[in-house]
Parts: structure tokens; C-alpha cells; sequence
């Protein structure tokens, strides 16, 4: 979704959920996603694209607090792991996402790596309550 | 390949942390081929799952499990495609979906 259309469908939900239901949003945050080899970080992936875009679209998710439409409740911070059989494994997928790069010096370390290596994302889950807000009016 | 995503189950556990499912009308968005849908479906009332991508919505329904069939819903659509009635929902999941 481009970040101008979550403002929309953000309102969408916001008719659709009753008042006083929730909204659950899970998304990734900075820093860029580390790529580790026996618990050693290798480096970083580029997400510079990938991480404008999430920031962009929780703004989204701001604007419809600042309207009075939501009320943020929680949120949890938590990395999420992704496991590829080796190095070459994980540039291949990566290069097929739209929005992420592997740096050429990670991909040069990556490139002999025969044995598992690990994505890690850095993710945040937040919870907002429903307000009945001026869309209901 | 063999590319896992998560086995250590961090979404689940934060979603767990945050969210009360019991009873609710839910709608997901995003939901990919079901991997958070799964887990919390069997405490919901309903739950609708939404997304554009018709192979893994596929997947979806070849995995969903038989005693969920009766209250989970899976529909190829853009989240942009939302079209229910006001209040129909008590709890909305976007999942690396906005």
C-alpha cells in the first residue's frame, strides 16, 4: 500500500471497528534489519527505502490519533527472526523485495557463508482503541 | 531453500501480550498465508482475512484447519477494499499491511 493510501483505509477501519474496539498495527522500526552468522552481526540490511515507507504509514496511524479517532493504548517492541539455509540464500530473497538492498559489502561477506544465517527485524506492535471520532457524526 | 520465518514464535507472543481475541469480530488485514490467523482464530467469534495476494490466500485455505472453518474467512482483496457495515468489527489486525 503506498503510505498516501493508509490515511484512507485507516479511516475506513475506524467506521468499520465498533468505538471502544482496537486496532492492532504491527510494523517494522529502525534500525535496518541485522544479518547475523552464529550470533555475530555481519551487518545491516539497507531499508532506507523500506523503513521511510513503515515511518510514513504509521504517521498515517498518528494523524488518525491527532483527529481523535484512535487513542494509542500499548505498543511492544520485539525482533523477529527470519532463518535462511546460507548467505547466498538470504541476498537472493532479499533482492527480490521491492524496497531492500544488501549492501555490497555484506553481500561479499555473505557470499562464502555455506552454513544457517539470520535476518533480524526490529518490529513494534501497537494497540489503539477505536474512538468515536468525527466520522461517526 | 529452506527460509523460516519466526519458528521462535516473537509474533505470536507480542500479539498474544496485546490483543484479547475471545469473542471478537475480527478483521485482519494482510494476512498473508495465515500465519497469525492460525493461532488466534479458534478464540474469535469471526475472522475475516484479507489479502491481494490470491497464491498465498490459497495457501491459506489449504492450511486452515477444520474446526476454523466455520468462523474464519479468507478473501483476495487490497486493504483499500474494505466495504462493511459500520461497527461490524471489534477488533481490526493489520500485519505489515498499512
Amino acid at each position: 500500500m503506498e503510505p498516501e493510501d493508509a490515511v484512507g483505509v485507516l479511516r475506513k477501519v475506524h467506521r468499520v471497528c465498533r468505538p471502544g474496539g482496537s486496532v492492532l498495527d504491527l510494523t517494522c522500526v529502525p534500525p535496518a534489519a541485522a544479518v547475523e552468522l552464529d550470533g555475530r552481526r555481519l551487518g545491516r540490511l539497507d531499508e532506507r527505502r523500506f523503513l521511510e515507507r513503515a515511518a510514513r504509514t504509521e504517521a498515517a496511524v498518528d494523524l488518525l490519533v491527532d483527529e481523535g479517532r484512535l487513542l494509542e493504548e500499548a505498543s511492544l517492541a520485539h525482533d523477529v527472526l527470519k532463518h535462511y539455509s546460507s548467505g547466498p540464500e538470504l541476498v537472493a530473497q532479499v533482492s527480490e523485495r521491492e524496497h531492500t538492498r544488501v549492501p555490497p559489502a555484506l553481500a561479499r561477506a555473505l557470499a562464502g557463508v555455506d552454513s544457517p544465517v539470520v535476518e533480524r527485524t526490529n518490529c513494534l506492535l501497537r494497540r489503539l482503541r477505536v474512538l468515536p471520532g468525527p466520522s461517526r457524526r | 531453500m529452506t527460509v523460516v520465518l519466526d519458528p521462535e514464535g516473537a509474533h505470536a507472543a507480542a500479539v498474544r501480550r496485546l490483543a484479547d481475541f475471545r469473542d471478537a469480530r475480527v478483521l485482519e488485514i494482510g494476512c498473508g498465508e495465515g500465519r497469525l490467523t492460525f493461532p488466534f482464530a479458534a478464540k474469535a467469534r469471526s475472522w475475516l482475512a484479507l489479502d491481494p495476494d490470491e497464491d498465498k490466500i490459497a495457501a491459506a485455505r489449504r492450511e486452515l484447519p477444520r474446526a476454523l472453518r466455520d468462523r474464519v474467512r479468507f478473501v483476495v482483496a487490497p486493504a483499500g477494499a474494505i466495504d462493511a457495515p459500520a461497527t461490524s468489527f471489534d477488533l481490526v489486525f493489520f500485519s505489515w499491511s498499512l
